[in-house]
């Protein structure tokens, strides 16, 4: 088989079908990289360009085996024909190739989907080129070491640098020495203290050192044994696996305890805490609680003996645990029960560990995760940050995302210190979303909550949903306080909302909260036959004191019921059958 | 002797699958050979035959022995050679023996069976010779037809075919470069790592920032460039320049880290990141000032506390390159461990007690060597090549790797390319070419002749293992090695320079 490259004809001229392929191709990849970034890489539009240019190229590249471009500033060639011409901008990508230094790019027989996908990310990246950045198209395309993409470049970043003539160079520094040993005294001991240290010191000791060549029949020096293959094999071996992460955070500490320059010290923690994102996004929890360790170490060490770095610092600490750090956890959190349980125990521990400012990030990505048990694990996280401070949890309160502010809600009920349910009862119990208000009431009751006056109010709530659940509450225990509440209420008639069923739930937790001081209401409610002889059916009043009478179950309620069983009126008999049935 | 074929069984126990490696020793046996010794030599002879045995072998039932070159492996009959590890020196060896002729393809006839033995020498001749033509592998060619050698045919690239191979195409062309358009390359290649460097430091001092764009290109090339022609770039980190040390050493230190990277076979994304941190190693040192840099007489102790610091200080100019985080966590290490040595004594005294990283280590390696042969304010005289590697032999094990200094010391050979040895004769020369043989104490050297002027010319070149046809006594012994500095000689500029 012949290399491609050599393969490639010197013959210039084109047919007229040959030059339609190598048309198509442009067009499709021309297509591909306008649109690129306008569509996920995933998504069918995507897919599909990329396919187009595919089915191009192998239509070329089956019967010429490789295809060609000449990059010139605004066109690019095939052969003697242009094929693409456009102005010199970043829209072009004849430009881009041209400005790089490509001289010609050329797609082989072979060629994957991938690295055409490759390609147009690089040339989307590099589509425009900071000052003085860190690479560009051709250093990427090195980097990538395409299988069936080839190029040439030109050394044009270096034009105006002259080649070196070797014969120029100063190689001894006579003419400078000559001036400075007049003024040195150089001994053998003073050369060993300069500047390079070990290679000088050592350089010099003891004499003019043998050659080499002196040992050379001494092979052992210089050819590794079997033994020392192996060895050396598996050095390699290991550094390519070395933890290089601790390796940098720790220089970076080390880095940070000597800074002095402000200026510096931004950049270092701006390198860290990018550092601190990539451990996060790899999922190794481990080293970022190392991470947070030795950082809350530097802390402690600024506060001691360097403080003027600590507004800085403390700023960094604060950014690491903001959401702009913390966003890539989500996906984590959201599949954290496919996590082993050593990565979730240091995950815990590690966001225990962080800012309370953290919750600001850890919070909002409650409404994002579906699983309850994933939820709850972070509702912990979010109920111990809390505890060291409940600042952060507050300001959420006033979020748009009433989704989150619900699911928040049972962290507060955790917490239970006065503030929270100050919280609870003023801002949440008030809130105007529904669920948000039962998720607070339902937080209240979790902690027992028992100044029922604070919570009357609930009563007339707008949902039935509220007011059914607040009457349980009232219901769970006999109260004097609630009873009188709920008689008054219920005798006074002057609730909003009017329903039958919340003037039976009414009745209900009377019945259950009340005592004998309710009886002679219940009674004088039962037996009440205003409405006539003739009256079409009991009132909810009638239905719910025969209710509540029962639910008492004391002898005075007892003959109350008894009484109204005997009634002549027909709809205080009714309400008599319908508590008994129930 | 005869010239005709010996049976198979001359290799009565060999595996066939290493006859390939047969054929690279007879052929490198009968190259080497005849540099030094007359047609009529029982040795010569010898090894002609060794070398028609092994072609005999290789042929077997086909009318034909491809050779080929490429992606840096050799190919006999389209298969891949194997390799055994004993006969790695072997193989790169005659890998940049073929390199340096452009020889990638030939094509050996069963014909060679009728060859006289005196037509085979041609040929070996022919192959030597090439190396010092301007186009070797036209060259080659051409004599080949003139010489009638009807059983050897060798392919120009782009007559060949390539043998099937799963290795990333380079990206550069493939089109044959003189040697001398390769040493072009080369010195393009350093001068511009020299200016890029320069510019970085420069913009760092300022207090600005510094992309790597260029750092990163030039790296880049020179990995391309030193895998196919390493010796180019050996030559070239002999450079010194007194008034810009820090400058020329980093370039230097970035050259030599990548040769020994390429002969630990790191991949080539390796490469490029050890070359930047060669580069890069030594950045700290622009915070230094100029006189504690070039202080000639002893430091005091607040001076030699600020040398020190001058690794960690270039981590942290490392940091603040504008680059990507990925990028400079990757190339921030090394630098650092420069001064640490094998056993974590050395410098910065900062807390850090991991083992030094495999680049920290071949940079330590790197960087001592190109200090120790460097002349210095502080050192006038500093050691030749030789003397720099038996110093840093005694510090094996302690300040140094072991094994990547034994791999370094090979990789350099006793008398490293670009030493300047005083023969017997009164005359001096420079390392030319590294020992192909056994005999590493007997490189070839470019003679140089006085001009009169104080200064010299390029003499032959000649090879240390040439004896005498009548005694057998070598023609030429090495009396010592002496520092180039102390004649004013840049070996570059006679090794490389037309």
């Amino acid at each position: 088989m012949a290399l491609p490259m050599e393969k490639e004809t010197t013959d210039n001229t084109i047919s007229v079908q040959e030059l339609q392929v190598v048309k198509d191709v442009i067009t499709s990849f021309l297509t591909a990289f306008k649109n690129y970034g306008l569509y996920p890489e995933e998504h069918e539009t995507s897919k599909k360009f990329l396919a187009n240019i595919k089915t191009n190229l192998e239509t070329f590249l089956n019967a010429h085996h490789n295809l060609r471009f000449q990059v010139e500033k605004e066109r690019l060639l095939y052969k003697t024909e242009t094929i693409h011409q456009g102005p010199a901008s970043d829209e072009n990508f004849a430009f881009l190739l041209y400005r790089d230094g490509i001289k010609w790019i050329e797609f082989q027989k072979n060629l994957e989907q991938k690295e055409i996908t490759s390609l147009l990310k690089i040339l989307n990246h590099y589509r425009i080129l900071q000052d003085d950045p860190e690479g560009d198209i051709v250093t990427a395309l090195w980097e990538s070491e395409f299988p069936h993409i080839r190029y040439e470049a030109s050394d044009d970043l270096w034009m105006s640098e002259p080649l070196l003539d070797f014969s120029q160079l100063n190689v001894d520094g006579r003419e400078s020495l000559e001036q400075e040993q007049s003024e040195e005294q150089q001994s053998q001991e003073e050369e060993e203290d300069t500047e390079e240290g070990n290679e000088k010191s050592e350089g010099q000791k003891g004499g003019i050192p043998l050659s080499i060549a002196a040992q050379s029949a001494d092979s052992s020096l210089w050819e590794l044994s079997p033994q020392e293959m192996a060895a050396l094999e598996q050095l390699i071996r290991e550094d390519k696996n070395r933890d290089t992460i601790t390796d940098t955070l720790d220089l970076l500490m080390i880095i940070l305890k000597e800074e002095d320059d402000k200026e510096n010290l931004t950049d270092i923690l701006s390198f860290l805490k990018d550092e601190f994102k990539d451990i996060l996004k790899q999922q190794e929890f481990h080293f970022a609680v190392e991470f947070l360790k030795s950082i809350y170490g530097f802390y402690r060490y600024c506060k001691a003996e360097k403080k003027w770095f600590l507004p800085p610092f403390v700023a960094f600490i604060r950014s690491i645990s903001s959401s702009q750090t913390l966003a890539s956890l989500l996906p984590t959190l959201q599949t954290i029960n496919t996590l082993e349980e050593s990565q979730k125990a240091f995950l815990s521990k590690l966001l225990v560990s962080m800012q309370p400012l953290a919750i600001e990030a850890l919070s909002p990505m409650l409404s994002e995760i579906s699983s309850e048990q994933n939820r709850d694990f972070l509702i912990t996280i979010i109920t111990a940050l809390a505890k060291k401070d409940m600042s952060p949890l507050e300001s959420l309160m006033d979020s748009d995302d009433e989704m989150m502010v619900q699911r928040i809600i049972p962290v507060l009920g955790q917490l239970g210190s006065p503030k929270t349910i100050d919280l609870l009862l003023n801002k949440l119990l008030c809130h105007e979303n529904d669920r948000i208000r039962h998720e607070a009431l339902r937080a209240i009751i979790r902690k027992n909550y028992q100044d029922f006056k604070k919570l009357y109010f609930l009563i007339d709530d707008s949902s039935e949903k509220i007011r059914y659940l607040f009457l349980q509450y009232m219901g769970q225990n006999r109260s004097t306080v609630n009873e009188d509440f709920l008689r008054q209420y219920l005798e006074k008639q002057e609730h909003r909302v009017k329903t039958d069923d919340h003037i039976l739930a009414c009745y209900r937790a009377l019945g259950r909260c009340g005592s004998e001081r309710s009886v002679p209401y219940l009674r004088r409610t039962l037996l009440n036959w205003s409405g006539g002889l003739l009256a079409l059916g009991s009132t909810a009043h009638q239905q719910g004191a025969a209710l509540a009478l029962k639910t008492l179950g004391t002898e005075n309620s007892k003959a109350a019921l008894e009484e109204a069983s005997k009634s002549l009126v027909p709809n205080i008999r009714k309400a008599y059958r319908r508590a008994i049935e129930e | 002797m005869s010239d005709t074929l010996q049976p198979r069984d001359t290799f009565p126990n060999h595996s066939e699958k290493y006859m390939g490696e047969q054929f690279l020793i007879a052929l490198n046996s009968l190259v080497q050979t005849i540099r030094i010794h007359q047609d009529n030599n029982q040795l010569v002879k010898d090894c002609v035959k060794k070398f028609t045995d092994s072609v005999h072998h290789l042929i077997s039932d086909d009318d034909s022995l491809t050779i080929q070159v490429y992606g840096g492996r050799f190919y006999f009959q389209d298969e891949k050679l194997t390799l055994r590890k004993k006969s790695e020196q072997l193989f790169k060896n005659m890998l940049q023996y073929f390199e340096k002729r452009g020889l990638q393809e030939m094509c050996i006839y069963q014909s060679i069976t009728n060859a006289a033995s005196e037509q085979i020498l041609t040929f070996a001749r022919l192959l030597n010779q090439a190396e010092h033509e301007e186009k070797p592998l036209d060259w080659l060619i051409h004599r080949v037809e003139e010489e009638d050698l009807p059983w050897v045919i060798i392919e120009h690239p782009d007559e060949q075919d390539a043998p099937e191979t799963d290795d990333s195409p380079v990206e550069q062309d493939k089109k044959e470069l003189s040697v001398q358009e390769r040493k072009d390359r080369g010195r393009k290649d350093y001068s511009y790592a020299l200016a890029s460097i320069k510019e970085m430091g420069q913009k760092l001092f300022t207090k600005k920032r510094s992309g790597i764009r260029k750092g990163v290109r030039i790296v880049q090339n020179m990995v391309e460039h030193l895998i196919q022609d390493e010796s180019i770039y050996l030559t070239l980190s002999t450079i010194k320049v007194y008034d810009d040390y820090t400058y020329t050493h980093s370039v230097n230190v970035a050259i030599l880290s990548m040769c020994l990277g390429k002969h630990i076979k790191l991949p080539k994304p390796a490469m490029e990141r050890l070359g930047i941190c060669g580069l890069f190693h030594d950045l700290g040192k622009i915070w230094l000032p100029p006189d504690i840099l070039n202080k000639p007489g002893k430091l005091n102790d607040q001076e030699f506390k600020e040398i020190q610091m001058h690794s960690l200080n270039s981590a942290r100019l490392i940091v603040r390159l504008r680059a990507s985080r990925d990028r400079k966590a990757k190339i921030l290490l090394a630098p650092f461990e420069h001064h640490l040595k094998y056993n974590l004594q050395g410098y910065p005294f900062v807390q850090w007690q991991k083992p030094i990283s495999l680049f920290g280590r071949i940079l330590a390696i790197a960087d001592v060597y190109d200090a120790l042969t460097s002349a210095r304010v502080y050192r006038s005289e500093p050691l030749t090549p030789d003397q720099a590697l038996a110093k840093m032999q005694e510090g094996s094990g302690t300040d140094f790797d072991p094994l990547l200094l034994k791999v370094f010391i090979n990789m350099l050979g006793v008398y490293p390319l670009g030493t300047l040895l005083l023969l017997d004769n009164g005359i001096m020369g420079l390392v030319s070419g590294a020992s192909e043989s056994e005999e590493l104490d007997r490189p070839r050297i470019l003679l140089l002749e006085p001009d009169g002027q104080r200064g010299f010319v390029k003499g032959a070149e000649v090879d240390l293992r040439e004896r005498h046809p009548q005694t057998g006594d070598f023609l030429r012994n090495v009396v010592q090695s002496v520092h180039p500095s102390a004649y004013g000689i840049q070996p570059a500029q006679y090794l490389l320079q037309e």
